[in-house]
């Protein structure tokens, strides 16, 4: 469902909550993959993080990449 | 001259470890250039540019580690590849071992997580992203080089899920006081804001806070999201989730020149929004901008903080600041010191929203300036190495970044530049931007600072005075020591002003015709 505010019948506004909403109102809790400078300065401001040791899938290979996609 | 690369298979590190690697190695007396990097297409071409060619390379894959040097003398190149493992441990001392490989295995360990934030390589980004969305995750998406086409299919996939895709190309974003990828340090408040436009977000949220205000959520979006393709859909959703959000009152829009769809459907909406819109969006005539419902347009990002914090106070306005007495004696003194040849400017930015709001501002004052992120189209810069008559460079464009870090981690590239232009006598005024914050240089003043003494020492080598004006955007809670940052370009001559708006107003001043 999209949305946060919402004025039904009634008149009265309801909040609805979201995935976009729940991330407003906190904590955050990352997954972070790429620079790991990224992951670490969140850890610094006291954010849960998970930095994954990404790599570049299949070796790099943009047709194997693709094959794997359709198999999973 | 001497040459000689190493090839280690399968052993991937990111692009800021590998220009950590690379930095150190370039500091080895006789190294004259180096290449630490990924065997992808793009960096191996950047190989070939420098002279480094061999088949091994040729057959290198974007997992195996190039690591190439030019140096004065053969035993050079053969000592500083000899002891490349000594080069790797000394930047990895700092990392620790890492055991999760994907996304699937990071959620495993947080299953609560509710952020993927994505700085891959461009060309497996969207990949990435697509994964994120899927597992219920929002995402921040630092990435550039992704496709438009690519960026509207994980922005519509997001819509239908309720998730916010911040990017491709985001370089910014504040989530409830925590800062993502290249932010500032700034307290909590009344004031979202939403920006395609990494450095405006920057600056709008920095000063807000310097302003004594603060920030409940900066939501970047990502360069082209207000592109006629993408029609603002984060824009869009970030706007809804502010509106929503109880701890915002006022919600600003950062964002450089929008397409008129994209516009035009954004101002439908703040029509209806519930709570008031401020808005600075550069290149937008301002009389499309006047008059309409529930929006206060400003020319800049100052005036639109200043807006946002009388709203957010309920007041009806703010003082503007502008220059003050002892600015305008500094420019003086400062004129007083041309030649007679001495009439042009040349900024050498950081910061792509700068690049933009000091072109419409000095525009508006009747100067025209050539850049290779031009305003208007005929003042594009043919080459964007050779500056004509008066020209600001964005030297955070893709042609500056590819294969290299972003000038805000290294300011290799504006050094060069800076002794370049001070080599041209018809230079008056360098001006340079500095944005301090969370993943930028610790130190990006002091990096640059022996080039401006060397710069300004060219120029009085001539019997004439080169003016460096400098805008420096961050906060006292930054990384980086703020103050310090600008006591030492003061004391290297440089006339400091604390927003780019602000600095735009002085170079105004030293470029008016007397």
């Amino acid at each position: 469902m999209r949305g946060s505010l919402r004025t039904p019948e009634t008149g009265i506004e309801v909040f609805v909550e979201t995935l976009i909403s729940k991330l407003l109102s906190g904590p955050v809790i990352a997954i972070s993959l790429g620079l790991k400078s990224f992951g670490t300065s969140l850890e610094q401001q006291g954010v849960e993080v998970v930095q994954v040791d990404w790599v570049p899938p299949a070796g790099g290979d943009r047709e194997m990449m693709d094959l794997l996609d359709e198999l999973i | 001259m001497a040459s000689g690369f190493v090839i280690r298979k399968n052993q991937y590190y990111d692009s800021i470890f590998l220009m950590n690697v690379n930095r150190r190695i370039s500091e080895v007396k006789g190294v004259q250039q180096t290449a630490v990097l990924m065997g992808s297409p793009t960096n191996k071409s950047l190989l070939l540019d420098i002279g480094i060619q061999d088949n091994q390379i040729e057959s290198a894959q974007p997992n195996d580690l190039i690591v190439a040097v030019i140096a004065e003398a053969p035993s050079i190149v053969d000592d500083v590849l000899g002891r490349l493992d000594e080069w790797l441990e000394a930047i990895q001392e700092n990392t620790p071992s890492l055991s999760v490989k994907t996304i699937e295995e990071g959620l495993l360990q947080k299953p609560n997580a509710n952020l993927a934030v994505i700085s891959v390589p461009g060309e497996y980004a969207a990949r990435e992203a697509k994964k994120a969305l899927e597992a219920g995750l929002n995402v921040f998406l630092f990435s550039d080089n992704v496709s438009i086409e690519d960026e509207l299919e994980l922005k519509q996939f997001a819509t239908a899920k309720g998730l916010l895709v911040m990017g491709p190309d985001c370089g910014t974003s504040l989530i409830g006081g925590v800062g993502i990828g290249f932010a500032n340090a700034v307290r909590q408040g009344p004031i979202g804001v939403i920006g395609a436009a990494g450095t405006g977000l920057q600056e709008f949220t920095s000063q807000v806070h310097n302003a004594g205000s603060g920030i409940s959520h900066a939501i970047g979006t990502g360069s082209h999201d207000l592109s006629e393709n993408i029609n603002g859909l984060t824009t869009l959703a970030a706007l809804e989730a502010l509106e929503a959000d109880q701890q915002t009152s006022v919600i600003a829009i950062i964002s450089k020149p929008p397409a008129a769809s994209s516009l035009a459907g954004l101002l439908e909406r703040i029509r209806t929004c519930k709570k008031p819109v401020v808005g600075c969006l550069l290149g937008v005539d301002p009389v499309q901008l006047a008059g309409k419902p529930n929006f206060q347009p400003a020319r800049t990002i100052d005036e639109a903080v200043r807006i946002a914090i009388a709203i957010s106070n309920g007041q009806t306005s703010m003082p503007t600041i502008g220059l003050t007495t002892e600015d305008m004696t500094a420019i003086r003194m400062e004129k007083k010191g041309w030649s007679h040849e001495q009439k042009y400017l040349r900024g050498i930015l950081e910061g792509g929203t700068f690049c933009y709001q000091s072109q419409q501002i000095m525009g508006e004052a009747g100067i025209t300036i050539h850049s290779n992120s031009p305003f208007d189209r005929k003042n594009n810069l043919a080459d964007p190495d050779q500056s004509i008559e008066h020209t600001i460079v964005d030297m955070g464009d893709d042609i500056y970044t590819i294969g290299k870090p972003h000038p805000m981690i290294d300011g290799t590239l504006r050094k060069r530049r800076i002794l370049a232009e001070s080599r041209d006598p018809q230079v008056a005024v360098l001006y340079l931007d500095f944005i301090l914050g969370y993943n930028a240089s610790m130190d990006p003043i002091g990096e640059l600072v022996d080039a401006i003494r060397e710069a300004k020492w060219n120029s009085e080598q001539r019997g004439s005075t080169l003016t460096v004006v400098a805008s420096v955007c961050g906060t006292e809670a930054d990384p980086q020591d703020v103050d310090l940052q600008i006591k030492l370009l003061q004391e290297a001559g440089g006339l400091v002003f604390r927003s780019n708006a602000l600095a735009c107003a002085a170079l105004c001043e030293l470029l008016k015709q007397e």
